[in-house]
């Protein structure tokens, strides 16, 4: 029988399927507001209750069935299991599903009946997929899952599909972290080559076996995958161009599903990582060059979207680069408390776009005024964002800065404290010109945020002022010991911080600098960052002269040589058939010339053939002619 | 009279039934070649028999000119069927076989 924990666990999964696999299969559900969003809102609040519950006992819990019975090499066995890192991703996940989805409520109250049916089946897929990746305990289970996350972000973020823009995204998004998957494909079945097994547990155990350049090789693919699915350099192109979808769904992919898979891959199979030290050593540049891109690249942004989408990007970078430097708990607590506030910035961001009809921050303006709610839990979300005390990013941040600080990678020290320092920022670029700027937007009333949009955010602003306490309880949740230190570079990250949001602060609220001025000197700079360092055009390049060189090649081969020999055997088989044809005539005594051919035919093939031409033997004619007188010689016989 | 004259009489019959069938253009012309091959066939067997001193082959033909009635009857109803459908009475000119 089923034990307490493993009811729990198949709760926290079941629900959200059911949702999805009711709203999916039975139209009249979808198309009705209230049901398909009930649904599926129960079901998540039912994952979340159950994942809490699973947090509080805190058990082991494993839950097995085999998949598919091999018999030749190795069963392959999938399963769900728990561990205090799953079960933390169970509350974040589920959490931060449940809030969205309560938002879009508000925030898509304006879409039909089936297009809200819609959403939320998709919705309820995504929080599926995403709570069954988080648990899976077999690494084909872990890529059917991943998947999974990649296609429901695909249609979230084409969810307005009849917007070129947003198909164009969402296409987009599918095909960068596709190319990402392919490594990652490619990476596991290696790996099983040299194991024999797909189950983590037995990978563990057998992988320290393997040759070191084939591990080094899988792992490398395998982050491929991860890098793509994370948005990490040079695959990051995607996530701000994913900013096309409806602004919760940015908030769900941001905070705790499609882009926190690839961080979640690496801290899962972090064993076979350390085996790799220069799989390790990518990670943590990959890592730390992404930060400073993602910041960079957010200070030109006018889309106050896509400066949250390029502070994802940031954020990523810093998770990686701590995973990179062997900190996967302090990534992990950065995974963690970023989940709760950058999901706060883009529900909040949602309420302004959705109260001014407009996503460019120039054109808002002068809202503090008129939206003191949503600029305080927004200013909530930048300082938590920028890491200042007391606000849940200070603690998680800290602590990347300082490990990279202890274990003496000074490099990657010194560029992510960069990085914080544009962080803080940029966001209070945002933040100024949005809540204080100078623009006198019209005077009309905002419409008021809904309690059903607001009450969400307010949950995740209390995580986010108060989670970064809890640091201590959740190393020793994890088992984590954190190490204590205790220098006066302890504050330089703050300061960091703090120096940033004056300088903002100087720069767009009280004007002591002029940003044009700074942004003529820094010219080619700004230049490089409004075209996004030419990544994007690089990709562009390639694709329009190497790839579709090399397809037109390919489509030249397969129209003229394969298609061509194909057609050739029809047009002959064609061409005897309309020959053949004219036989039919259809006029019964052309049939009957055909009978008597044959006939005559047939005629003298019996003289011919030895048999049926001899005469017979007298024995033979006794035999078959039982007459009075015998045949021989026809003309003998005499009446 | 030998058996040798009576099958050269048949060949001689068939052979004229089954020009007829195969030029006629009229469908009655081309009945008629049937009747006239299925008469050679009769002639034949009865003329075999009868050089054998049987009387097995009068009753066969007996059959066969039985037979024969009702073929006939059956390709006149199937040949009205034919006109009323092409509205023509030529062979060559109805091409309902056609595929």
């Amino acid at each position: 029988m089923l034990s307490q924990p493993q009811i729990l666990l198949i709760l926290v999964l079941l629900p959200p399927f059911i949702s999805f696999a009711l709203n999916a299969l039975i139209p009249p559900l979808r198309r009705n507001r209230n049901v398909s969003s009930g649904l599926s809102i129960i079901a998540v609040l039912i994952s979340t209750l159950s994942s809490v519950v699973l947090l509080k006992i805190n058990p082991r819990a494993e839950f097995i069935f085999e998949w598919i019975p091999l018999n030749i090499f190795s069963k392959i066995e999938f399963g769900f299991f728990t561990d205090p890192v799953v079960l933390i991703m169970f509350f974040i996940v589920s959490l931060v599903s449940l809030v969205v989805q309560v938002y879009s409520l508000g925030y898509m109250s304006e879409e039909s009946p089936p297009s809200l049916g819609r959403y939320y089946t998709f919705h309820s897929l995504f929080t599926f997929s995403m709570l069954g990746f988080v648990a899976s305990l077999n690494l084909l289970q872990i890529y059917i899952f991943w998947e999974l996350v990649g296609l429901c972000s695909y249609l979230l973020i084409g969810f307005w599909y009849t917007r070129p823009e947003a198909s164009r995204a969402a296409v987009k998004a599918f095909w960068v972290t596709r190319f990402g998957d392919v490594g990652f494909a490619i990476g596991m079945v290696l790996l099983w080559g040299a194991t024999g097994t797909f189950f983590l547990p037995e990978l563990f155990v057998k992988a320290p076996d393997i040759s070191k350049q084939l591990i080094t090789v899988c792992m490398f693919l395998i982050l491929l995958g991860a890098i793509g699915k994370s948005a990490q350099f040079p695959l990051h192109v995607w996530l701000p161009d994913a900013m096309e979808g409806p602004t919760p769904v940015s908030a769900l992919i941001h905070a705790a599903t499609m882009v926190v898979a690839g961080i979640y891959l690496v801290l899962r199979l972090f064993p076979l990582f350390e085996l790799t030290p220069d799989v390790l050593v990518s990670v943590l540049w990959i890592g730390t060059i992404t930060s400073l891109l993602g910041a960079s690249l957010a200070l030109v942004q006018n889309d106050i979207k896509r400066i949250l989408a390029y502070s994802t990007v940031s954020q990523i970078g810093y998770m990686f680069a701590s995973l990179g430097a062997g900190g996967k708990g302090i990534a992990f607590f950065h995974l963690f408390t970023h989940a709760f506030f950058k999901a706060l910035l883009f529900l909040a961001a949602g309420c302004i776009i959705h109260a001014v009809h407009a996503n460019n921050i120039w054109e808002m303006g002068k809202l503090s005024k008129r939206m003191p709610h949503i600029a305080i839990l927004f200013l909530i979300g930048s300082l938590s964002l920028s890491g200042v005390f007391p606000f849940a990013g200070h603690f998680s941040k800290d602590e990347i800065l300082m490990w990279m600080h202890i274990k003496g990678f000074d490099i990657h020290f010194f560029i992510l404290l960069i990085t914080a320092f544009l962080t803080a920022f940029y966001m209070f670029r945002a933040f100024f010109v949005v809540f204080f700027g100078n623009r006198e937007s019209s005077q009309e009333s905002l419409s008021k945020t809904p309690w059903i949009m607001s009450l969400p955010m307010w949950i995740l602003a209390i995580l986010t002022m108060f989670a970064g306490f809890g640091a201590s309880t959740f190393f020793n949740f994890l088992g984590y010991r954190l190490e204590e230190h205790h220098t006066l570079l302890e504050y330089l990250p703050l300061i960091v911080s703090i120096s940033g949001i004056v300088l903002a602060w100087s720069f767009y609220q009280v004007g002591y600098f002029s940003p044009a001025r700074v942004y003529s000197i820094l010219s080619p700079f700004a230049l490089a960052l409004e075209r996004k360092f030419w990544i994007d055009d690089t990709y562009v390049w390639i694709y329009r002269n190497i790839l579709d060189g090399l397809s037109s090649l390919c489509g030249w081969f397969d129209r003229y040589i394969v298609d061509g020999f194909v057609n050739l055997i029809a047009y002959s088989a064609k061409l005897t058939s309309q020959r053949l044809r004219t036989i039919q005539t259809g006029r019964t005594q052309d049939y009957l010339y055909g009978i008597i051919i044959a006939i005559i035919l047939f005629f003298i093939l019996s003289l011919l053939t030895p048999y049926i031409g001899r005469t017979l033997t007298e024995k033979e004619s006794y035999k078959e002619i039982q007459g009075p007188t015998i045949i021989r010689g026809w003309g003998e016989y005499d009446n | 009279m030998t058996l040798y004259h009576i099958l050269f009489l048949s060949y001689l019959v068939f052979s004229i039934g089954l020009f007829g069938v195969l030029s006629r253009r009229h469908v009655v012309g081309i009945l008629i070649g049937i009747e006239l091959m299925f008469n050679a066939a009769n002639l034949a067997i009865v003329g075999i028999a009868w050089t054998m001193g049987l009387l097995t082959g009068q009753i066969i033909a007996l059959f066969g000119i039985a037979i024969t009635a009702a073929e006939i009857a059956v390709g006149l109803a199937l040949f009205l069927l034919a006109e009323r459908l092409s509205k023509t009475v030529y062979a060559d000119e109805i091409d309902l076989m056609k595929g």
